[in-house]
């Protein structure tokens, strides 16, 4: 036993003791002609595009790549929804960038919200120092369900229309094994339909780092306040207040160390989150409004082992809270993992499981009361496998999850259990076509007291098949993705309806090269989307909303020209 | 289930222990690639002309080009103004004729080794640290690939969440990782504050104020995407449940057709869920 204790240890020794260091080495010094250091000649191109659509709106957009000396201009389907543009001049160590991004989000009901965001940026870099200020300008505008009571519940679209300006500046200076930087910004929140009160913040930030052999010790620290100063409907003579004069201040910090010496990885690391609104309390004619404090701490050590093949892993991690005016102001949280990665030629694989349980302070509530489930004790166990092997032209991965949480039995939620696959694989048939699949499936089941039961249900397959090269002109290209997610529930064994939604997204496209200038791509795209609630049904006690549920075919067909310059 | 996870966990670390302990007893300190390499680099026979030594073979590759489009491609400044290809792959030594091999990133070359070149210049790491190679996620030859296709990197080892994307409401439809999450840095504990870059309206302060609403977002919500509308965790009225079961409603049971299931169900009333400004705003009707 102790010979092959001795072995063992042998062999762990010998097996961490020289762990390859490529440095670039710093002593070595060459004064190199580089004739044949030259790049690529870049080929600028513009483009437009369209996409004519049957069930959605058509898009027209421009498309660009164009790279001069001093300037570089990218626009992908500029005008068009979900375009961007960006605009870069540089000017010796300064750079100038102008962007505008579109992000729109509406659903076949058209609920949902369309943002258009403006920005500029000036940056200064040196080997020594970089320096940016940033400033932006967001339009979101669309519309969202809301409800009154009036005199029954009635559901109604309401309209979103915000600005939401931001200021960013910050400097770092960086060595070469250190750096620090301190930030700020500004934001500055309005609502043009006054539904919600106008707010701003502001927040100053200070990060640093440093790099001693192999250990990293990375810091920052931020203070910042949220200011709410609307007026206060006056409905009746006893409302205390005029405006709200709401302030929340923020502290927060954190700090991480990390190193590694004679085969073993060590990290510790320690964050500090609090909240502290210091918003005035009143009387009103209902309640007296009592801000929420809260803070959150949160540290822990992982340490990692590498031994042969194999790496070993463990860490330990505590999460407390607190939050004042709750049924429960104290909440400490445990979690301890381990994880074994196993890498050997092109297989790979590992596993990790995590414990945690969560317990906390006593609860300020009645008997005939179910505690919060975001604040009750609770055990989790959480095994997670990766099962991944590649090759040369073809590799697979796989990665399965289980988790159990099990709150105590006076919480209003008993239990949630979750188990997911996910694969994925690839294989190139030669270097102009590669085949791609991927397909998943996660089903989370929860039960809440009263045996309300709810299984989750999420699944998804599909395949893509790029860039099958028919002729030098020609090239194809297909894909199809097909998803589906589902929640049934049933409340003391009675089973609620319908909710679920499905769609298949098929697309095909040819790139054709028309000449050695212009080249063009025909896409075409099926997309079959269904989505249904059973609580869209209209009932007598309130008034909703018409038909909610969404069922429609799409036929896209959209045609791109590119242009060489 | 849960013994079904001990069962399962205890037989996997039994396979893993097994299947890692020879591996451990071959003694191999580096793999044999690794040690030609260390070899090499202590003999530090670099070349006389530099890039141009490689690019007499190398030119023709439109990968190996691609990195002069990039800032590691600078003549003037970083590895292309000092060791140049050398830098970063090691001396060429008898290289020429692929008599010896070169520092090549792939699977061959422990993580530390590859990261050790890595780390000559660069600080930052995966946080948390995995063991990844910055090269899992870094294409150093492509400038544009990072900043293209950002999530094709973060789904090869964050499948669970980069799946969502498929799921009935998500945020991976026309955001992209980088817009919330910054790999290299530590994540903010105060997670709201992430949120609030997008969804400013709800950073408040309200006159009245929901507990779990200031405290994470991610009580009940998931950020990455759900099989309910909205991100969230369970639909309304069991979301709502899973905290107040009998606050204000005594004893129901909500399993027929009525205001707390249809409609927007406990919103119907309670409209201003995430924070009320109106006098009598303090159960978030108004």
């Amino acid at each position: 036993m102790k010979a092959k204790l001795t072995l063992v240890a042998l062999a762990v020794l010998s097996a961490n003791a020289t762990a390859a260091n490529f440095a670039v080495p710093q002593n070595i010094e060459k004064d190199y002609a580089c004739k044949r250091c030259i790049a690529p000649e870049h080929s600028n191109t513009v483009g437009i595009m369209t996409e004519q659509r049957t069930h959605f709106d058509s898009q027209y957009g421009a498309n660009a790549d164009i790279r001069g000396k001093n300037y570089s201009i990218k626009a992908k389907n500029a005008g068009a929804d979900n375009g961007h543009l960006k605009a870069i001049a540089h000017l010796g160590d300064v750079a100038l960038e102008l962007a505008y991004v579109n992000r729109r989000n509406l659903d076949d009901n058209d609920i949902g919200a369309e943002r258009q965001q403006l920005s500029a940026v000036a940056k200064y870099q040196t080997q020594l120092i970089t320096a940016f200020v940033k400033a932006s300008s967001e339009d979101k505008q669309g519309q969202r369900i809301s409800s009154v009571i009036d005199p029954k519940p009635t559901n109604y679209l309401e309209a979103i229309d915000h600005t939401t300006q931001v200021m960013n500046a910050g400097v770092r200076l960086h060595g070469n094994f250190w750096n620090i930087g301190l930030a700020a910004f500004n934001s500055d929140f309005t609502d043009n339909t006054g539904i919600d009160p106008d707010n701003t913040a502001q927040q100053a930030s200070v990060k640093a780092g440093l790099n001693y052999g192999s250990t990293r010790l990375s810091m920052s620290a931020s203070s910042g306040k949220m200011i709410q100063d609307e007026a206060i409907e006056q409905e009746n003579s006893l409302v205390p207040i005029a405006n709200f004069d709401g302030e929340v201040e923020t502290l927060d910090y954190s700090a991480r160390i990390s190193s590694r010496f004679a085969g073993i990885k060590v990290a510790g690391f320690y964050r500090y989150s609090d909240r502290d609104n210091v918003s005035g309390e009143y009387e009103f004619f209902d309640a007296i409004n009592t801000p929420i404090d809260s803070s959150k701490t949160r540290y822990g050590i992982d340490a990692s082992y590498r031994l042969g093949s194999a790496k070993f892993s463990t860490g330990f991690e505590q999460n407390d809270r607190t939050r004042s005016d709750s049924d429960r102001e104290e909440t400490q949280e445990n979690e301890i993992f381990a994880r074994v990665d196993y890498r050997l030629a092109g297989f790979n694989s590992h596993i990790k499981v995590t414990s945690g349980e969560r317990t906390g302070s006593q609860y300020r509530i009645d008997e005939d009361i179910f505690e919060k489930y975001y604040l009750a004790d609770r055990d989790r166990i959480n095994t997670e496998l990766g099962l991944g092997y590649s090759h040369n032209n073809y590799g697979v991965n796989l990665q399965a999850n289980i988790a159990s949480d099990e709150y105590s039995n006076s919480s209003a939620l008993k239990e949630s259990d979750e188990a997911s696959v996910n694969a994925d694989a690839f294989y190139h048939f030669n270097e102009l076509l590669t085949l791609n699949a991927y397909a998943g499936v996660q089903t989370i089941d929860s039960l809440e007291i009263y045996n309300t039961k709810i299984s989750d249900e999420f699944t998804y397959f599909g395949f893509g098949l790029n860039q099958y090269q028919i002729s030098e002109d020609i090239a194809l290209g297909t894909s199809y993705t097909f998803s589906f997610s589902g929640s049934d529930t049933s409340v003391d064994s009675t089973e609620m309806g319908d909710y679920y939604q499905y769609q298949h997204l098929a697309e095909v496209h040819m790139d054709y090269r028309i000449n050695a200038r212009i080249s063009t791509r025909v896409a075409y795209t099926y997309e079959r989307h269904y989505d249904t609630s059973y609580a869209n049904q209209p009932i007598e006690a309130i008034n909703s909303l018409d038909d909610l549920n969404q069922n429609f075919t799409d036929h896209k067909l959209g045609v791109f020209f590119t242009i060489k310059l | 289930m849960r013994i079904l996870q001990n069962i399962g966990m205890l037989t996997a670390f039994i396979a893993m222990t097994i299947l890692s302990v020879p591996s451990a007893l071959a003694n191999e300190s580096t793999t044999p690639l690794e040690q030609k390499l260390i070899n090499k680099f202590t003999e530090a026979n670099y070349s006389n002309k530099g890039a141009d030594t490689c690019l007499m073979c190398h030119k023709k590759s439109p990968s190996v080009m691609a990195i002069f489009n990039t800032p590691h491609g600078d003549t003037n400044k970083g590895p292309m103004s000092g060791l140049q290809c050398e830098a970063c792959h090691g001396p060429q030594g008898k290289h020429k004729g692929k008599n010896e091999p070169m520092l090549s990133f792939g699977d061959d070359i422990s993580i530390e080794g590859r990261n050790s070149v890595c780390e000559s210049c660069h600080t930052q790491e995966h946080t948390p640290f995995h063991d990844q190679a910055c090269s899992d996620c870094h294409n150093i030859h492509q400038a544009e690939l990072a900043a293209e296709q950002p999530q094709a990197q973060c789904a090869s080892c964050h499948m669970q969440q980069a799946s969502a994307e498929f799921k009935r409401s998500t945020h991976l439809d026309n955001l992209t990782c980088s817009d919330c999450h910054n790999p290299h840095e530590e994540a903010p504990l105060s997670v709201n504050d992430t949120c609030y870059s997008c969804h400013a309206e709800k950073r408040g302060p309200t006159l009245w104020e929901h507990s779990p609403v200031t405290e994470d977002c991610t009580t009940c919500h998931n950020p990455h995407g759900s099989v309910n509308d909205n991100l969230l965790n369970s639909r309304a009225p069991q979301l709502c449940q899973s905290c107040h079961n009998q606050a204000g409603h005594s004893g129901d049971i909500h399993n027929s057709l009525d205001g707390f299931t249809q409609g927007q169900s406990c919103m119907n009333c309670h409209s201003k869920i995430h924070g009320s400004n109106h006098p009598s705003g303090h159960l978030f009707e108004k």
